[in-house]
């Protein structure tokens, strides 16, 4: 895979608009997630791993969903460093472009499914379903990522 | 991620990024010589460059030898490279006592000549180029929650790669420790940007950004005053008792790559290429009846290694 970073891979999957849209949008309090009545923007942040040993890498997890029509597509990078260096180093093979299939609503909760249809990037122990939880109430969002609860918080 | 990106500061350059730190006999057994290697420029190609950092501006690498167990250096190995056409050259100096400690690029040249060739010169044998990045672990298991599925993720990666076959007597006769350093030049001031000596103690131990610079700038003299208390602490998560995370910490630190040169290399008595360091620390820092895993599964580097000099296999 050539040199990436962030701006070039957002662009490359096609999903960098919404991004930007989210992340230029005007500040209200803490703007961590946008949305309309059609649609949903977000952007989620964690380090890993998660306890004992030092935080190494942050995924970045954004997307845009179109609510109505349950469809979108979301991007996940695992970039090296902790979020407050806010890196721009991907490590190498950890990219990936998820193809949103659905959106389910339930209360606070934003559950978005779906699916990484390019299975050749798939790293062992890595699944191609991904299954995130937005919390709206909690600004967070959890996913499992190779079998390993990851809990993001919602940022601009 | 032995010491991979594992700083914000290390991470500016990647030419400057220390991966890995070696010393070992050829062949594990040939006592009457000694290999030194430090590898830059993680992931080669793909995030890091292909090239040394030019010294036209002062930049520097150094392996830094301490023979008396004082962790000051007794003895410096100082690599300089200069951009060549198409190419680069590069350039490597030998410096005792007092000469050794400062960032200055004091010495006499033990050999100089094109990068990405063998340069012999005399008893001294210099290689600085692309290979294949003998680092192996699954850094995605220990990402996550130390799931390990045994995926060598260095796989197919690369690095830069210095190394330097010389006599023993020229890195000493019995026990020394070594550590490498670069140094880039901030503010018209040459800093310390990254230092390694044995595999993942940086990144590992220290748990802040600002703690991981810190320990990059610092000097393995001052390790135990500084550090002690997050490698207790990491130990001490991990389910050691205090008295072990003491003792082990006083292992750990100084963060000095140590061997006695009159044995056959073994980590932890240096590190060959083809040591499992990564399942050595697993045993050693998780204490006995834990539930975490003391292996990742990866046991080898994903190409053999070459018995002949520079012994790192050739680039992907």
């Amino acid at each position: 895979m050539d040199k990436i970073n962030r701006r070039d891979f957002l662009k490359l999957v096609g999903a960098g608009s919404g991004a930007v849209l989210a992340s230029t949008l005007p500040m209200s309090g803490m703007m961590n997630l946008f949305e309309t009545k059609d649609t949903m923007s977000f952007r989620g942040v964690a380090g890993v791993p998660s306890n004992i040993f030092p935080v190494y890498a942050s995924y970045l997890v954004e997307g845009s969903v179109n609510l109505a029509n349950k469809t979108g597509i979301m991007t996940r990078t695992l970039f090296a460093g902790a979020p407050s260096e806010n890196s721009t180093l991907a490590l190498p093979g950890t990219s990936r472009a998820i193809r949103v299939t659905n959106v389910v609503r339930e209360g606070p909760v934003t559950r978005i499914l779906g699916v990484i249809d390019d299975k050749s990037q798939l790293l062992p122990g890595e699944a191609d379903r991904v299954d995130i939880k937005i919390d709206q109430g909690h600004a967070t969002a959890e996913a499992i990522f190779f079998g390993s609860r990851v809990t993001m918080r919602l940022t601009s | 991620m032995a010491d991979h990106l594992d700083s914000p500061s290390a991470k500016i350059d990647e030419r400057i990024d220390i991966t890995d730190v070696y010393i070992f006999h050829p062949n594990r057994t040939n006592l009457d010589r000694t290999v030194l290697a430090v590898n830059v420029n993680p992931f080669a190609g793909k995030v890091g460059q292909t090239t040394f950092r030019p010294s036209d501006d002062g930049s520097i690498y150094e392996i830094k030898v301490d023979s008396n167990g004082d962790a000051l250096a007794d003895i410096a190995f100082r690599f300089t490279f200069a951009n060549s056409g198409n190419g680069q050259t590069v350039t490597v100096k030998r410096a005792t006592g007092g000469q050794s400690r400062g960032p200055e690029n004091l010495g006499t040249v033990l050999a100089t000549g094109t990068t990405g060739s063998v340069i012999t010169n005399g008893d001294v044998t210099l290689f600085a180029g692309l290979r294949d990045d003998p680092f192996f672990f699954d850094l995605m298991g220990f990402l996550h929650g130390l799931n390990f599925t045994g995926t060598d993720f260095f796989a197919g990666g690369n690095i830069t790669a210095i190394v330097l076959e010389v006599p023993t007597s020229m890195v000493g006769t019995g026990n020394v420790g070594i550590w490498a350093r670069t140094l880039i030049p901030e503010n018209g001031v040459l800093t310390q940007v990254d230092r390694m000596g044995r595999p993942a103690i940086n990144t590992v131990f220290n748990h802040t950004p600002q703690d991981k610079d810190a320990f990059n700038a610092g000097q393995p003299r001052s390790d135990v005053a500084q550090f002690t208390n997050n490698v207790v602490n990491t130990l001490l998560s991990l389910g050691n008792d205090q008295a072990t995370a003491q003792t082990l910490a006083g292992i750990l630190l100084p963060d000095l790559l140590t061997i006695d040169l009159t044995k056959p290399s073994a980590f932890l008595n240096g590190r060959n290429l083809d040591d499992d360091v990564i399942d050595a620390e697993l045993g050693v820092i998780i204490p006995a009846g834990s539930s975490l895993p003391k292996s990742d599964g990866v046991n080898a580097n994903d190409v053999a290694f070459s018995t002949n000099f520079p012994y790192m296999a050739t680039p992907h």
